[in-house]
């Protein structure tokens, strides 16, 4: 027995200690038995006769192959078993069979040291019975032998989880701490082990284990005499006793204990290491070197190339260690004593071609110290916030000032024209907006917000005679022009960020809002979308089109009804029942996109000249990794390739037919149809254009009889609330609008303006008619309107949701990040890129969502993102505030909506949005605080709410509730004006 | 069939005009094959529970004991003679006499949300159209059966479903994503006592005052009624039927602590408060791989079994289940043959769904797979057809056209024909 006093010089020991631990700790692998036990799971269903039969056949060549591996014939016990694995019949018995057979080949694997198809042979046991506790133990075991310690913790968790008393699974899990350097969590689950086992001979060893990396050499012995008592032949015990023999010198008797070792498994590297330590330890250096060979020619594990490494750089033969340590690196790459004694030994010798990678390994692998308990606030804290420089930001163009003569006179012209139909019609116009009406009713059609406190008070008090028209102009500069039309034309498009399953939208919504903001001509615009080719990062125009893969027909439906107010739909399956297109005529307008595909794919001789998907696939397959990663990889692998292979383009040579149940005279089931135009001028397909861009020519051609007509009365109803005719995309030849002659004159206006949205929004803002108040009648169904001011409005969900952000928070908004960050490392070219990159480019992708979320995650309050509505996700989830007051889900076109319901009041009543108005660090609760007196904290409450001073009545009831609560009344002033209908209508 | 274009054209025209918001073309042939109407309307509500994933049904429902596909998983009796289901639900198959089981279902898509919107609408889905949900359907064409609660209500729904489709909003169901937390936004904040609550009322109509004399718009007036709808919501009783904390613990803790159990338990109360649709989405069916592992199968099958098993006990204590129809639904089946990571994949060939209730003919099966569970062999059920015995079931015109916004026609169950012998 060991005692204590035995190791007088306790110092020096440990010191020698330090130097044999790593290799001590990775040459201790666990040989655990594993071979099964029987299943407590309640009896399987009775067996039919044959079905038992066939389990007992099974079951006898099982026992044959376990027959072969008792006798050390692993190989013949592999052959064996995949015999009997090749066999068709699964009943819940002969799964069982199956999983012991995947189990034994695991273990004979291991045996020969092929401890990755050790790892799949158990995997594919768990598939068997999920709950085969040896299969999940060889697992296990291999993980450690390959030096996998996370994923023999994960394994372990496995097996705790299927039986929380499993011993065998907390010494392992232990074990793998103790590997990975946690020998406090290590002695934990050795103790659990001994607890619930206390005679498992492995636990006190591998305690004694961390015990001696902490120093404790005490505990440590007691720990080893109590696996020896267990187990007078626990290798392990006796390699970790002739060790500390060896330590104080006690040469004979650690040669003893070697020799015993070797005498039950002849083939244990340790022990031949140790014994190899030991001569050179006793300063006999040539006789040591017969061991540390015998190790290496027992096995060729890591672990005898790692020791034969280090024998020959002590012997200072550092070229023969290098080639050691590669050969050991090669075989567990994340061997950190190989890096540090290659790079010892490559520095002795000059070599430098290892320099590199070993000065980074060392650097990946040495353990940080010290070991925090979480991940967490590892990081330095940068000057910069990554975050800010990966904002998505439009850059706005502005409208010319030096047009504003021309604006104002063409405004003069609209109202003209409009007081025509007053007299026409006996229609009373409108009082003008005062100024308070007016900032609020502005600020809204433009940017999609009411006015910050500090607006409405600038413009109030301004006494420029032209603040009006200076107002307009500066809001159609500004980002908040492109965010409001991106809601509405998000609306229109259905867009989505998931555009269809495989594309990401975020490219596109970001052209879309850069489009917007720098005032790209509309037929320009929409030319764009229509005629896109290529992938989303090369174009992300495509995003368009990508919506709606494999549906042509569709896709021509909505692209009509969208962008010249054409509905066909109708026609798609018998001829128009209101209108005059016949189905004929749809087939010949779905001839022009009928060629248009979304993606492509390997075999497409028009992109690749050689298929680099069956490449790809080959070089994925000869990739070494583990059965299950390459299953779970397999996946993913494939996406990425779809994701790439998303391109929009055309086959010129695919026609479009009559359906099979077409029913008219003019035409037979099958017959094909050429491309013709439905309305307007017929267009030229040139020679080598895909029919497509001939068609999106035609579609925003100033010929085109619809096009121009659709965008000025869309942008004409987005200020006055009503169109000059209803409903804006559903044209008729007998649409008639509310004053033609003024519809006709806004059309010219758009063409005379080459289509320059800003520049039509101006005309149409600084005109009488929009300046003059709301509506305040009923209008009754059917009722022509003739504008004596706008329509009275709702807000839209958006203009709703981005107020209150203005008013909880005026500044530091969130915004979304730039789409192409993630595009950058998803994108590859096919011709150039390796099976490596494409699944490297899964996780990298993965990365840039995490560093987007972390910074997302700063602007979150109580749950809720703060950002203005075009910043959030398309669509937000249905219990958003944003679709509790009617924002479309994106499915369908336009889809959005201003009607109230009981659960929008709830939200507004009890939601954490109203609440956040109240916190401390809100904006209103600023603007209500810096104040010195009540009267002008309610006057700012007033303002920042609805815009508006309050009258006298108001201010006397919301003072004495001031006076009366303090700050609480002041929530209540707040709460209470939100709440008003003023608040969410628009006058 | 063929029409000179022109007079085809007109006469469908006419028709239309003369007849909008009813049957183009009245079909008699329906009338034929539908189940008697003596027996229709039997059902006054409905409790629709959809296995989100694709419920494996040679695991559950359709059982092939002996057949090498059915794998690991037994086969145990139920309460009717020569049925026989699943292990994994035990519960309902002691109660097997209040279930028709179809093992017929089939449908030509593998994609999930495909399928799913083709179990719910009975159409396919289209980018230019959405269909209605059964509730929404019921509601447009019943009428609102509930004055302060809504009429169709969903717990824990996909983001993508289809809700109202191209109905007016209103008809949109509610969405409760979270069974214990009930009804959203019903709880005033902790520093607002009802003092002030009314206090804020006030305020509301003096701050209010000018702009509602000066609008008369029907949608302020809308608003405002809704204000005064919602504050009696708060302070009615109703509210408790959204409020899981009213039951007793051991009874939440019968139906299992999961999101399903709590939900179906949630469906329960609202059914009994008058809510006419509650829909219950339990996840998890989608097993790819390892589907015998105890998180997989054997959890999501046993959730589902203690979840239906003791709400159909509690419906038949209390008679609602006498004119309650209970629906469970899913988009596919799971390939009979185990895959090469002991899963199953998408298999819309042949699949299971489940009936019960008063108006429902239970204690037997409905069609049949065939021996490997592979392809339907008798009386295939389509999605449409489901649904057109479920509207049945509840007294629906499956015949009335309901027009789109955009002037397309559209049934409740499409083109579907009610199964005459599920219907009692």
């Amino acid at each position: 027995m060991l005692r204590t006093s035995d190791l007088s010089a306790a110092q020096q020991v440990i010191r020698l200690l330090e130097s044999l631990l790593v290799s001590a700790l990775l040459i201790t692998v666990c040989a655990t038995g594993v071979h099964g036990q029987p299943p407590a799971n309640p009896g399987p269903p009775p067996e039919k006769p044959e079905q038992a039969a066939k389990r007992q056949e099974l079951q006898t060549q099982y026992e044959s192959a376990l027959a072969k591996s008792q006798s050390g014939d692993w190989d013949a016990a592999i052959a064996e078993c995949d015999q009997l694995l090749s066999a068709p019949e699964r009943t819940p018995q002969i799964q069982l069979v199956r999983a012991e057979a995947y189990t034994l080949q695991s273990n004979a694997h291991f045996q020969k040291a092929r401890f990755l198809k050790a790892i799949d042979s158990a995997y594919l046991g768990t598939l068997e019975k999920p709950d085969h506790v040896p299969a999940h133990r060889a697992r296990a075991t291999a993980y450690l032998a390959r030096g996998d310690y996370d994923k023999a913790i994960n394994t372990a968790n496995r097996m705790i989880g299927i039986d929380a008393k499993d011993a065998i699974a907390h010494s392992m899990r232990g074990h793998a701490y103790a590997c990975k350097g946690n020998y406090d969590q290590s002695i934990a689950d050795q103790t659990k082990a001994i607890e619930l086992n206390p005679s498992l001979a492995d636990a006190f060893q591998r305690r004694a284990v961390a015990h001696l990396a902490k120093k404790d050499l005490p505990k440590s012995i007691a720990d080893i005499d109590q696996a020896l008592k267990l187990d007078a032949k626990h290798v392990e015990a006796l390699c970790d006793r002739g060790f500390l023999f060896a330590s104080n010198k006690n040469y004979p008797a650690a040669l003893a204990d070697f020799d015993a070792a070797l005498s039950v498994d002849p083939n244990h590297i340790r022990a031949q290491l140790l014994k190899g330590r030991a001569f050179i330890a006793q300063g006999k250096k040539d006789e040591a070197r017969t061991y540390f060979d015998k190790a290496v020619e027992i096995s060729p594990r890591y672990e005898a190339y790692l020791g034969r490494a280090q024998y020959l750089q002590e012997v200072k033969m550092h070229a023969e260690a290098i080639e050691d340590y590669t050969k050991a690196i090669e075989l567990n790459p994340k061997l950190l004593p190989a890096y540090q004694g290659r790079a010892v030994c490559c520095n002795k010798t000059g070599d430098t071609q290892y320099d590199e990678i070993d000065r980074e390994k060392i650097k990946e692998l040495t353990p940080k110290t010290p070991e925090k308990k979480s991940g967490k606030g590892k990081k330095d804290t940068p000057s910069v916030d990554p975050g800010l420089a990966r904002r998505f930001v439009v850059k706005s163009k502005e409208v010319d000032p030096t047009r504003r003569a021309e604006v104002i006179a063409t405004a003069a012209r609209i109202d003209e024209l409009v007081e025509q139909n007053y007299k026409k019609y006996n229609v009373t116009p409108n009082p003008k907006t005062n100024d308070e009406q007016f900032v609020r009713r502005i600020y809204l059609d433009i940017t999609g917000t009411i006015p910050t406190l500090k607006q409405v008070n600038s413009f109030l008090n301004s006494t420029e005679p032209n603040k009006r028209l200076d107002l307009i102009d500066s809001l159609l500069n500004s980002e908040g022009y492109a965010s409001h039309q991106f809601n509405y034309w998000a609306d229109a498009l259905r867009y989505k960020d998931d555009l269809n399953g495989t594309v990401r939208g975020e490219l596109f919504r970001q052209h879309l809002k850069q489009s917007l903001a720098e005032n790209k001509p509309w037929n320009k615009l929409v030319y764009e979308l229509i005629s896109a080719e290529g992938r989303i990062w090369e174009n992300p125009a495509t995003g368009y089109l990508q919506r709606d893969p494999g549906m042509p027909l569709d896709v021509m439906n909505n692209t009509l009804r969208i962008f010249i107010g054409t509905r066909i739909g109708c026609a798609q399956c018998h001829n128009h029942p209101f209108d005059k297109w016949t189905q004929k005529d749809f087939y010949h307008m779905a001839a022009f996109t009928f060629g248009t595909h979304n993606s492509t794919h390997g075999g497409d001789k028009k992109f690749f000249a050689s298929n680099p998907v069956e490449r790809l696939r080959k070089e994925f397959d000869a990739i070494v990794q583990e059965e299950e990663d390459r299953r779970n990889n397999s996946y993913r692998f494939d996406r990425m390739i779809s994701i790439n292979m998303m391109a929009v383009h055309d086959d010129p040579k695919r026609a479009i037919q009559l359906p099979k149940d077409y029913a008219y005279d003019d035409g037979k089931p099958g017959d094909p149809v050429p491309p013709k135009t439905l309305l307007g001028q017929p267009v030229e397909i040139k020679k080598d254009e895909p029919p497509r861009r001939a068609f999106a020519r035609w579609l925003v051609s100033k010929d085109n009889p619809r096009f121009a007509l659709t965008i000025s009365n869309r942008l004409w109803k987005q200020l006055f609330g009503r169109g000059q005719f209803e409903p804006i995309d559903d044209i008729t030849d007998q649409t008639v609008a509310e004053n033609p002659e003024l519809m006709k004159f806004l059309e010219s206006e758009m063409v005379r303006l080459n289509f320059d949205m800003k520049e039509y929004l101006r005309t149409l803002a600084y005109s009488e008619t929009y300046q003059r108040q709301a509506h305040m009648e009923i209008l009754l169904p059917g009722q022509v309107y003739h504008f004596p001011g706008p329509v009275l409005r709702r807000m839209t969900a958006e203009q709703a949701w981005d107020s209150f952000v203005t008013i909880a928070r005026e500044k530091d908004h969130y915004r979304e990040p730039q789409a192409s960050l993630k595009g950058t490392v998803q994108r590859f070219n096919f011709n150039k890129v390796t099976a490596e990159d494409v699944l490297a480019s899964e996780p990298k992708g993965s990365e840039v969502d995490r560093i987007n979320n972390e910074f997302r995650n700063k602007f979150l309050f109580k749950g809720e993102l703060i950002a203005r509505a075009s910043e959030l996700p398309s669509p937000v989830p249905p219990n958003h505030f944003l679709r509790m007051f009617g924002q479309s889900d994106r499915e369908l076109i336009s889809a959005s909506s201003t009607d109230g319901s009981v659960p929008q009041i709830l939200l507004m009543l009890n939601g954490p949005i109203s609440h956040m108005l109240l916190e401390e660090d809100s904006t209103i609760y600023h603007n209500i605080m810096r104040k010195n007196n009540i009267p002008d904290g309610v006057r700012s409450a007033f303002l920042t709410c609805l815009s508006r001073a309050p009258d006298r009545e108001e201010m006397e009831r919301a003072m004495q509730e001031v006076k009366e609560k303090g700050a609480a009344g002041y929530g209540n002033i707040v709460w209470s004006l939100v709440n008003t209908r003023e608040f969410l209508f628009i006058q | 069939m063929k029409f000179p274009i022109s007079d085809r054209r007109t006469m469908m025209t006419r028709v239309a005009q003369a007849t909008l918001g009813v049957s183009l073309f009245p079909a008699l042939d329906r009338a034929v094959v539908a189940a008697d109407s003596r027996n229709a309307g039997k059902a006054k509500r409905v409790i629709y529970l959809f296995m989100a994933g694709g419920m494996t049904h040679i695991d559950t429902f359709d059982v092939k004991p002996g057949h090498p596909n059915q794998g690991s998983t037994q086969v145990i009796s139920t309460n009717v003679t020569g049925c026989q289901l699943g292990q994994h639900l035990p519960k309902l198959a002691s109660q097997f006499d209040k279930l028709a089981v179809i093992r017929s279902m089939n449908t030509q898509t593998a994609d999930h949300e495909a399928g799913e919107y083709l179990m719910r609408t009975s159409y396919e889905a289209i980018a230019t159209e959405r269909h209605p949900s059964l509730g929404p359907w019921i509601q447009k064409h019943l009428g609102r059966q509930n004055k302060s609660l809504p009429d169709t209500v969903m717990i824990s729904p996909p983001a993508r479903h289809p809700g109202a489709g191209f109905l007016d909003p209103t008809f949109s169901p509610l969405p409760i994503g979270d069974p214990n937390r009930g009804l959203e936004n019903t709880k005033a904040p902790e520093y607002l006592t009802e003092a002030s609550f009314e206090t804020r009322m006030e305020l509301i109509n003096l701050f209010d005052k000018k702009f509602r004399s000066k609008f008369k718009d029907k949608q302020v007036g809308a608003y405002t009624d809704l204000y005064s709808e919602a504050s009696s919501l708060l302070t009615s009783g109703e509210l408790k039927a959204f409020d899981l904390k009213e039951e007793k613990n051991e009874v939440r803790d019968r139906y299992g602590r999961d999101p399903f159990g709590q939900g179906c338990l949630l469906a329960r109360r609202l059914i009994e408060n008058n809510v006419r649709c509650v829909e219950v989405t339990c996840g998890g069916w989608d097993m790819h791989s390892a589907m015998q592992d105890a998180n997989a199968l054997p959890k999501v099958a046993g959730i589902i079994d203690r979840a239906i098993g003791n709400l159909l006990e509690d419906l038949a204590a209390s008679g609602l289940l006498q004119e309650t129809i209970v629906v469970l639904a899913t988009e596919f089946g799971r390939s009979p043959e185990l895959n090469y990571n002991a899963g199953r994949d998408h298999h819309p060939a042949a699949f299971s769904a489940v009936l019960a209730g008063g108006a429902i003919k239970t204690g037997q099966f409905y069609g049949k797979s065939d021996a490997a569970g592979h392809s339907v062999e008798s009386e295939g059920v389509t999605p449409a057809d489901l649904n057109a015995t479920i509207a049945t079931a509840l007294g629906l015109p499956l015949e009335q056209e309901i027009f789109s916004p955009t002037g397309r026609p559209f049934k409740v169950a499409h083109d579907g024909t009610p199964i005459g012998a599920l219907l009692s």
